[in-house]
């Protein structure tokens, strides 16, 4: 004798559906949003790294100014590094507008936080900040 | 032990009565709901021999109504089969006033009062044939036959229950069966999907753990994010910076006197007037304040 209508079980059968749908609707959700999240934080920790490495880093600047030092345009002319509490300041002196040129590009076009800058006719102030 | 007695009235269900009660019962249905046939056929099994029960009734049956049909095995090869209109009994169980909660089981009287061969009841008669089937006469008897009142409480009543449906569907049970293992399967498939999704989400929790670690930033996303940020806004600066000196350097006939640069400042000093438009022009995106004076033009730029 059945007096329970089969039809109850077919709805609780299409209502778990439903809840199953949703739920697994919402993890598709999740798992996308992670997925971008991660991207994301990807793409934020290159610009954290590069940046701690190319533009900050002390002893990566130091490296490149000593190139810079040791370049042999400069043979003849004397650089001086001064190295600060946050940062290496760089003093030429020299009324060579040529040289002075050849170095403020080399430092322009490389990955430097210029913090201050003195570029008049005798000499030229570089403050790069580091740390 | 039971406190409180699970003893179920008997009612023999008869056609167009009135019933009024408010116990659990056990319905009898009188021969008008059913049709039975005794048969000897040479099968061994009962559903195969339920299997072909419809062909049983063909000659009796309306086919443009949906019959169920029950078969009780008598001996080695005889079977008693019993035709009957679900709707038909459901229709009048309601009418009769019964409360369909109230009802325990059902059974054909055919199984169930054969102790009794024959009897009255409501002034109906009954009595089994010689074929042992059970009929009801056209007119009341009185003679010999028992008042089915007095004995129908102590009857025992058989296994033998008839498999009714208490309820009328749209659709056929087949049809909710076939649904129901549709929606099974796309419930097992979405539960496998999600399963699949959830152990990619811990994959990534684990893989940005990893990340995080290996890479050594900070494991705060606000903090990430506003370093991150900082960082961004200092090399947008470095870079006007380096757009402005070269603005200067490729403009060398301005006759720049002096350049320089504190943190988010940047000044410089020319001495070709005839530039100033173009100094003009190209300083309209900052924030520049332009300071002609006697030898040279003063410019300073806010970042």
């Amino acid at each position: 004798m059945k007096k329970s209508n089969p039809i109850y079980f077919l709805v609780l059968i299409l209502t778990i559906l439903f809840i199953v749908i949703f739920q697994e609707k919402k993890s598709q959700e999740n798992l996308k949003e992670l997925n971008n999240n991660l991207q994301l934080l990807k793409e934020k920790a290159t610009i954290y790294t590069k940046y701690k490495n190319q533009w900050i880093n002390k002893s990566n600047i130091e490296e490149r100014i000593n190139k810079i030092k040791n370049n042999p345009i400069f043979k003849s002319y004397k650089i001086k590094t001064e190295g600060l509490e946050n940062s290496i300041r760089i003093t030429f002196n020299t009324t060579n507008r040529n040289k002075q040129n050849s170095l403020l590009n080399m430092i322009m076009n490389d990955y430097y936080l210029i913090k201050s800058m003195n570029f008049t006719k005798n000499n030229l102030i570089i403050e790069i900040e580091v740390k | 032990m039971n406190i409180l007695s699970t003893k179920t009235n008997k009612i023999f269900f008869q056609k167009n009565i009135k019933y009024n009660n408010l116990n659990k019962v056990d319905l009898i249905l009188s021969p008008d709901f059913y049709w039975v046939r005794s048969f000897d056929v040479d099968i061994k099994t009962l559903s195969q021999a339920k299997s072909i029960a419809p062909t049983l009734f063909e000659d009796i049956l309306d086919s443009n109504l949906e019959y169920s049909y029950k078969v009780i095995k008598l001996n080695n090869d005889k079977y008693l089969y019993f035709a009957y209109d679900n709707k038909e009994i459901l229709e009048n169980i309601k009418n009769s006033g019964l409360n369909i909660n109230l009802i325990n089981s059902v059974y054909f009287a055919q199984t169930e009062l054969e102790v009794l061969n024959k009897f009255n009841s409501l002034d109906e008669s009954f009595f089994y044939t010689d074929k042992n089937i059970l009929v009801k006469l056209p007119r009341s008897f009185n003679q010999n036959f028992f008042n089915l009142e007095d004995k129908l409480n102590n009857i025992n009543l058989s296994s033998n229950k008839v498999d009714m449906k208490f309820y009328n569907n749209i659709i056929s049970n087949k049809q909710i069966n076939i649904l129901s293992i549709i929606f099974i399967c796309f419930i097992l498939g979405n539960l496998i999907v999600m399963y699949k999704t959830n152990l990619r989400i811990n994959k990534i929790y684990i893989e940005k753990s990893n990340f995080i670690d290996t890479k050594s930033i900070p494991t705060s996303e606000i903090q990430l994010n506003s370093i991150v940020n900082n960082y961004k806004n200092n090399i947008s600066n470095e870079l006007k910076k380096r757009k402005i000196y070269k603005f200067l350097s490729d403009n060398n006939d301005l006759n720049i006197e002096e350049f320089v640069i504190k943190n988010k400042t940047i000044e410089f000093k020319f001495k070709n007037i005839r530039l100033l438009n173009k100094v003009k022009k190209f300083t309209k995106n900052y924030n520049a304040k332009i300071d002609p004076k006697t030898k040279y033009i003063d410019v300073r730029i806010q970042l």
